[in-house]
């Protein structure tokens, strides 16, 4: 076990450097000099040259990229070219609050798209299957931008029992939290009621049955336990994809994360703010995809790590 | 670990109404703002709050509060005193005195002296230190301390627009005793002034509190006690913000916005003059722009006022000159009025009666509604036979295009572009623009317009030691510019700014900060 937690670990740290790397090459492709949207355009071309000696564009790409990466592995992520302040703290600061509202998205999804997902396979064909599936329909094919500006005017304009926008009391944390958790959950209910009609027809569901075990111990113990491992992995998938694709709704509620500052990065050519950030959403999805199989042990009573 | 002891139905149900109830329970009405508190928004969480540092609008409007400057402008673009309260100018026009107010302090107790403003300007102007935008006063040559409430700037050739630079944000007088404690880096995220509020607190991406200094010369002149701003990118955001009653004043909005928002009775609608031109740009060395009469039929082509009502809803006022009102010594010329005839005519006397095509590129985000008014203007300019391809980009990969090639490496046919004055003068408006010296890539002259006569009028403006021979100079260029037409330009922008009813007095100023200095809300 040990042995192959470390052999994957080793794994992510390759898969870290290539990403930065790429990230690196990428971002230094698209066309657009950052001194010269740092400058604005009423900057003149000494004042530009000034901005590109004080952020060090001036040298070779591969030093730029190694004393970058040099800076990364003793814990400094270097100077914003926005800001021109160290990343470290606001990667801090952001990183933290994407990972709460993933949280929070995937309890959502998790608590309510599994058990209607069940109820759905268990009541196949009827109203209740219909709906929870119908509306599974429309939490995946509602754009998040406009579902949450809905929200907004309904819970905020409307009722006024929600902030609209802002971050730091738990009343902020409502809206977001759901309008990221809409498409997750709707997965998850598709994904479980596909999987669990198919485990209600098994043969080892039919022996439950038949030895007399309740309803509901069959479908929770015998049935959805069989087809949890494929549903971990997915949990598992969209919580790094919460983590770092939350940028509508972080935009929409003005909520400080990550995927909002990393976008904001890219527009401002700001290479440091993103090369930091993508590292970061790509190290916590490397390690959640690392737990998810790990996790397999325990849900899976067939799977060993050796 | 054992599944199959669990009650898992049990538990999902209960999740799930704990869900709910946390949904309820944090369902609690707005906290009203009412009194001496206030929110505002901004576009974009600042980089920074180092008055020397600072670029951008979003930092642009707290500064205002944290700091004083010398001298301030007022709405109409004329300059007043602030921690200076009088100044006169040499005979020969090289020497600025300044007379500083008496027993002021900065928010760490430091006195606010000749030698504190000195040593200020000389952090800002060191070019050891990172503040770029040092370049607009480089025409100050040396910075004298005459006595304790005295300071002299000398220029080597007479410069009359010294006050203006002064009163730019980047001229903000920072406490040297706290800029010398810490570095660049953390100065600017505990900035130390001496304006009339000081700094409270900075809530990265989500808000920024100051609180009043009672010990401010002008704590009297307004009624509010803390300040917090917020970063709120999304324009509805902004606009919900103010329905719900959350945010108070939102200092920038769309146009459509604003106007939707003049319908709800408990919000009013600022929509007042700003120092910056739209227009299309075109490269004039490039045929068939190097042609005036082709420049001239593009103007008379553009129907600028449907532009402006439809585009701005109101919030701009079409063209009047190259400069826009606001900036000295605005005169208004003559309209190329909206005229399809005449535009062909002027083509057909070109040699192009049947139009051409052309290039524009049409950056986005840096700019009100550019893509919807550049698409308006090849609709418009089809009429009379230009077919314009729009290239649309993002704002760093049009910035990068524009600013890096000289003329014979341009690719530049024609842009969507705009340009503001925050010195509000003519000179920055207009010799960075239009002088032959200031090609690109030096620095603006980005569409090689060379007119010998605009030269020498903006040289002899730049040296002229009184007003009347400054004035005439640039009245003269503007004319002339107007009628080269190197721009089209279209239209000047305006502030939209909207707020709960209440506000008196704030300062939404042409050179585009906004500050409550002098404000009162009920």
């Amino acid at each position: 076990m040990l042995a192959y937690v470390l052999r994957r670990l080793g794994h992510v740290l390759v898969t870290l450097i290539g990403i930065s790397i790429i990230v690196f090459v990428s971002l230094h492709l698209t066309p657009g000099d950052p001194a010269a949207m740092l400058g604005g355009s009423q900057a003149s071309d000494e004042e530009i040259a000034q901005l590109r000696k004080i952020y060090g564009l001036n040298q070779p790409l591969p030093v730029q990229y190694l004393s970058w990466a040099g800076r990364v592995l003793h814990g400094d992520f270097g100077i914003s070219f926005r800001a021109g302040r160290p990343i470290g703290p606001d990667l801090a600061h952001a990183f933290p609050i994407s990972v709460y509202l993933a949280l929070g998205g995937l309890f959502l999804a998790v608590a309510i798209g599994i058990p209607a997902g069940v109820l759905a396979a268990v009541h196949r064909d009827r109203a209740i299957d219909l709906t929870v599936m119908g509306l599974s329909v429309a939490g995946m094919s509602m754009p998040v931008f406009w579902i949450s500006l809905i929200m907004v005017l309904f819970f905020s304009l409307q009722l006024g029992w929600l902030p609209s926008s802002g971050w730091g009391e738990f009343r902020h944390f409502i809206l977001p939290a759901v309008s990221i958790s809409l498409a997750s959950l709707a997965l998850l209910a598709r994904m479980t009621r596909s999987m669990m009609v198919e485990a209600m027809l098994e043969d080892f569901v039919r022996t439950a049955r038949a030895k007399g075990a309740p309803d509901r111990s069959v479908q929770y113990k015998h049935a959805l336990r069989s087809v949890l491992p494929p549903i971990v992995t997915a949990i598992g998938l969209r919580f790094g994809l919460l983590v770092g694709g939350a940028v509508i709704t972080e935009t929409v509620f003005s909520v400080p994360g990550l995927g909002r500052m990393v976008v904001q990065a890219v527009g401002a050519r700001d290479f440091p703010t993103v090369q930091g950030g993508v590292l970061l959403i790509a190290a916590a999805v490397s390690i959640i995809n690392l737990a998810v199989d790990l996790l397999h042990v325990f849900v899976d009573p067939r799977v060993r790590y050796t | 670990m054992k599944f199959g002891s669990i009650r898992w139905q049990t538990i999902s149900l209960l999740a799930i109404i704990l869900t709910f109830s946390l949904l309820a329970g944090a369902a609690s009405a707005p906290a009203p703002s009412i009194g001496k508190r206030i929110v505002v928004s901004l576009d974009g969480d600042p980089p920074s709050l180092d008055g020397h540092e600072n670029a951008l609008i979003s930092g642009g409007i707290v500064l205002p509060h944290l700091y004083d400057k010398l001298v301030e402008f007022d709405a109409n673009s004329n300059i007043v005193p602030q921690l200076a309260t009088s100044w006169t100018t040499s005979s020969d026009g090289l020497t600025w005195t300044f007379k500083l107010r008496t027993g002021h302090r900065f928010h760490d107790g430091t006195p606010v002296n000749a030698a504190a403003v000195k040593a200020s300007f000389d952090r800002m102007l060191n070019p050891q230190n990172p503040f770029y935008r040092r370049t607009l006063f480089e025409a100050i040559t040396r910075i004298t301390v005459v006595d304790d409430n005295t300071i002299a700037f000398s220029t080597e050739k007479p410069y009359g627009f010294v006050p203006n630079i002064l009163a730019n944000p980047t001229a903000s007088i920072v406490s040297p005793t706290a800029a010398a404690k810490v570095d660049f880096r953390t100065f600017g995220v505990f900035p130390v002034g001496s304006g009339p509020y000081f700094f409270r607190e900075w809530v990265r991406g989500t808000r920024i509190v100051l609180q009043k200094n009672r010990n401010h010369w002008a704590a009297a002149n307004n009624n509010i006690d803390v300040i917090e701003f917020r970063p709120i990118l999304e324009d509805s955001a902004r606009a919900v913000g103010l329905e719900t009653g959350e945010i108070d004043f939102v200092t920038s909005i769309a146009p459509q916005e604003a106007k939707r928002l003049g319908g709800n009775s408990r919000l009013q609608v600022f929509n007042m003059p700003r120092v910056r031109i739209q227009g299309v740009y075109v490269n004039v060395t490039k045929r068939p722009f190097n042609d005036v009469r082709v420049r001239q039929a593009i103007a008379h082509a553009i129907d600028k006022k449907a532009i402006v009502d439809t585009f701005l809803a109101g919030f701009a006022r079409t063209a009047e000159s190259p400069l826009p009102r606001g900036v000295w010594p605005f005169k208004a010329q003559q309209d190329f009025q909206y005229n399809v005839n005449r535009a062909k005519q002027l083509l057909t006397e070109a040699g192009f009666p049947n139009g051409f095509n052309a290039t524009m590129w049409v950056p986005v985000g840096t700019y009100v509604a550019s893509q919807q008014i550049s698409e308006a203007i090849a609709d418009q300019l089809r009429r009379v036979g230009i077919n314009l391809k729009l290239e649309v980009m993002d704002a760093t990969q049009w910035l990068t295009l524009l600013r890096s090639r000289n003329q014979q490496q341009s690719n530049l046919e024609m842009t969507y572009y705009g340009w503001g004055t925050h010195t509000a003068e003519a000179d920055y408006a207009l010799r960075l623009v239009y002088h032959s010296d200031n090609f690109a890539p030096k620095c603006c002259n980005r569409n090689f317009y060379s007119n010998r006569e605009v030269d020498q009028l903006l040289d002899r403006g730049l040296v002229a030691v009184n007003d009347r021979d400054r004035r005439a100079a640039y009245e003269r260029a503007q004319e002339l510019i107007w009628r080269d037409q190197p721009w089209i330009y279209i239209f000047a922008v305006n502030h939209a700014v909207v707020a709960k009813r209440g506000f008196k007095d704030v300062a939404i100023l042409p050179v585009e900060w906004i500050h409550f200095r002098d404000a009162q809300f009920d």
